[in-house]
C-alpha cells in the first residue's frame, strides 16, 4: 500500500509506503526537505497538510513539539507523520 | 537480655541512608550554585582560553549536580524538598565566591579553594561509606572526583599558557578558605571555625552578571562579525562579496568559521539567564547548561578552523559583542525568546543543511564535521527553547502570544541598536575582509568540480535553495 504526496509549491511528487514517514519517503525519492532532529522535537519540518489524511506515529505522538491549535490548523511534523491517503503539502 | 549474632563487620555510624542524603544534598547545592556561578563568570570573563574552560567546567558541573540530585532522590530524600531547603551556609559560601574582583581572583578562588574543598568532601564520603551498600554513590563520586581533578589540572595549564597569575589574588583565596572552614567544609564534615566577617575581602556587595560584555583584549573592538548583522554597512557587504567571487564554497568556508567563532554571544545569553533566573526547576538549568556549553563549543569550532588555516585570528577576524550587548536592556526570558527565534528560523529554513552540503562540496572535512555536529546541537536547542518558553510563559494561546510579543519587541531593540551604532568605526567590516581576502586568495587549492549548484543566501536560506540541492 502506498500513497502519493504532492508538494504544492515546488510541484514535486513522490510515493510514501505504509509505515514510512513522509520525510523518509521524500529522502528516498531524492527530494530535500528541511529537517533536523528526526524525532519531532525541533520543528524544522513543521508543514501544513493542505489535503489528505496524515497523522503522527501513535507510538510517540504525545512526545512531539506541536500543539493542539497547530494540529487543528492542519500542521504536521513530517519526520513523524504517516500518510493514510494521498497528500498535498504546503511545500 | 536477648540473644543475637554479633555484627558481621564494623561500619561508620554516619554511613546510613539519611546521613548520606543529607551529606550529598549539601554537595548538590554547592554544585548547583557553582554551575550558575561559572555560567555567570563565563559571561564576565573576556580572556578567550579561560572563558572557554569556564564554559566546559560549567557544563560538567551541571552533570555533577544532576548525578548527585538523582542519587539523593534514591536515598529516600523527599522529592518535594530536593530543590528547596538549601543549606544557607553553602548558599552564602557560593555567593561569596561570585564576588571576586576580576577573573584572576575568580579562577583562583574556584580552582584553588572551592574545588579542592569539594574534592575533600567527596573523598571523606568515600572513606566513610560502604562500597557495596552504597555502590551507586561511590560510582558517581569517583567520576566527579576524576572530572574535578581534570578541571583543576586543565585550568592550571591554561593559566600557564596565557600567563595569568592567580597567586596575586592570594588574599581573596585566603578569605574563601576561611569561609569554607567556617561552615565545616562543603559537607559540614569538619569542625567549624570562626567566620571571617572582618576580613578585608568580606562584606562586598552581591554579584550580578554583566549586561555588557567585552572581548579578549587581543582583538580590536568589533560590534558585528558578518554583513547580515548590519544592513547599513554597504562597504562591508561589498568587501564580503569578493570572497564569493573566488567561489561560493570558499565564501561558505570563511563564513562558517567566522560565524561559529562568534556564536559565543549565544552561549553568553543562555549563561546569563542561568544566573538571572535563580528559582527555576532543576531541569531548566540542566538544559541551559548544555545549550550554553554547546554554543561555546561552536565558538571553539570556529576558532579551531581559523587557527587550522594558520590565520592571524585577532588581526583578520572580527570578534564581536553587539548581539549580546544589544540585548542588555532585555529581561532574561526575552533574550531566550529572541535566541530561540533565531535558531528555529535557521533550522526551519534548512540553513544548516545547505551549509553542510556546500562544505562537503568544498571537501573541507573539518568544517563539514563541525557543521554536522552543530546542526545536531541546534536541533536540541530549538527543543529547549520551545519547551522552556512554554513552561515559563504558559502553554496556551496567551503564552504563545507573549512569546511573539517579546520576540517582536526584542527584534525592534536589536534593530534600534544597529541603527544607533551603524556608523561607529567598530561597526565597519570592510577593513577586516580586505585584509582577510588577500590572505585567503593566496591559500586556495584546486579540486574537481562536483557540479553542486549553489544558491546560497547566507542566513536567509529557503526552500528554493534546498530544492537546488537536489541536483
Amino acid at each position: 500500500m502506498s500513497y502519493r504526496v504532492h508538494l504544492a509549491k515546488s510541484g514535486a511528487q513522490f510515493s510514501v509506503q505504509k509505515g514510512e514517514t513522509v520525510l523518509e519517503a521524500a529522502e528516498n525519492a531524492g527530494i530535500v526537505l528541511s529537517y533536523s532532529c528526526r524525532s519531532g522535537t525541533c520543528r524544522s519540518c513543521l508543514t501544513r497538510v493542505l489535503a489528505g489524511s496524515a497523522e503522527h506515529d501513535p507510538d510517540y505522538a504525545d512526545e512531539l513539539n506541536i500543539d493542539a491549535a497547530e494540529m487543528t490548523d492542519g500542521y504536521r511534523l513530517l519526520c513523524s507523520v504517516l500518510a493514510y491517503s494521498d497528500l498535498t503539502l504546503e511545500k | 537480655m536477648v540473644k543475637v549474632l554479633p555484627s558481621s563487620r564494623t561500619t561508620h555510624s554516619e554511613a546510613r541512608v539519611d546521613q548520606a542524603s543529607t551529606y550529598l544534598k549539601r554537595c548538590y547545592v554547592a554544585e548547583r550554585q557553582l554551575m550558575r556561578t561559572l555560567a555567570a563568570w563565563f559571561v564576565d570573563t573576556s580572556q578567550w582560553e579561560i572563558k572557554s574552560q569556564l564554559a566546559q567546567d560549567m557544563w560538567e558541573t551541571a552533570q555533577h549536580a544532576d548525578a548527585l540530585r538523582t542519587r539523593i532522590l534514591e536515598l529516600r530524600y523527599p522529592r518535594r524538598d530536593v530543590d528547596k531547603k538549601y543549606d544557607p551556609d553553602v548558599l552564602a559560601l557560593l555567593a561569596e565566591c561570585a564576588k571576586a574582583e576580576g577573573h584572576e581572583a575568580f579562577v583562583g578562588g574556584i580552582y584553588q579553594v572551592l574545588l579542592p574543598a569539594l574534592l575533600e568532601a567527596y573523598r571523606t564520603y568515600l572513606e566513610l561509606t560502604d562500597p557495596v551498600d552504597d555502590a551507586p554513590t561511590v560510582h558517581v563520586l569517583r567520576h566527579i572526583i576524576y572530572d574535578k581533578e581534570a578541571q583543576i589540572a586543565r585550568m592550571r595549564d591554561v593559566l600557564g599558557l596565557v600567563n595569568v597569575h592567580v597567586e596575586a589574588t592570594q588574599e581573596w583565596q585566603d578569605y574563601l578558605r576561611l569561609r569554607v572552614q567556617s561552615i565545616g567544609g562543603i559537607a559540614n564534615q569538619t569542625e567549624h571555625r570562626e567566620a571571617p566577617d572582618q576580613h578585608p575581602c568580606a562584606n562586598r556587595p552581591a554579584y550580578s552578571v554583566g549586561r555588557q560584555v567585552k572581548r579578549d583584549a587581543r582583538w580590536r573592538p568589533a560590534l558585528f562579525h558578518l554583513p547580515h548583522e548590519n544592513k547599513y554597512d554597504v562597504e562591508g557587504r561589498k568587501a564580503w562579496q569578493r570572497f564569493e567571487t573566488l567561489d561560493k564554497r570558499v565564501a561558505m568556508q570563511v563564513w562558517s568559521a567566522i560565524s561559529h567563532f562568534n556564536e559565543i554571544w549565544a552561549a553568553e545569553v543562555v549563561a546569563a539567564g542561568m544566573w538571572d533566573l535563580d528559582e527555576q526547576q532543576w531541569d531548566f538549568y540542566l538544559d541551559m547548561a548544555r545549550w550554553s556549553w554547546d554554543e561555546a563549543r561552536h565558538s571553539m569550532m570556529g576558532y579551531r578552523a581559523l587557527q587550522g588555516w594558520g590565520l592571524d585570528i585577532p588581526d583578520l577576524i572580527p570578534f564581536a559583542n553587539a548581539t549580546y550587548n544589544a540585548m542588555g536592556p532585555m529581561e532574561p526570558i526575552q533574550r531566550l525568546a529572541l535566541l530561540h527565534f533565531y535558531e528555529e528560523g535557521l533550522l526551519r529554513a534548512g540553513t544548516k543543511q545547505i551549509e553542510l552540503k556546500i562544505l562537503e562540496s568544498a571537501q573541507d572535512d573539518g568544517s563539514a564535521q563541525d557543521m554536522d555536529f552543530d546542526w545536531a546541537d541546534e536541533a536540541i536547542h530549538v527543543n529547549y527553547g520551545y519547551t522552556w518558553l512554554r513552561r515559563l510563559l504558559g502553554d496556551d494561546n496567551a503564552g504563545k502570544e507573549e512569546v511573539k510579543r517579546l520576540t517582536d519587541d526584542a527584534r525592534g531593540i536589536v534593530a534600534q541598536f544597529v541603527l544607533a551604532n551603524k556608523d561607529r568605526p567598530e561597526a565597519q567590516l570592510a577593513p577586516y575582509f580586505d585584509r582577510l581576502y588577500t590572505v585567503i586568495a593566496g591559500m586556495l587549492r584546486d579540486i574537481p568540480d562536483d557540479g553542486l549548484q549553489i544558491q546560497w543566501a547566507p542566513v536567509v536560506a529557503d526552500e528554493d535553495a534546498l530544492k537546488a540541492l537536489q541536483s
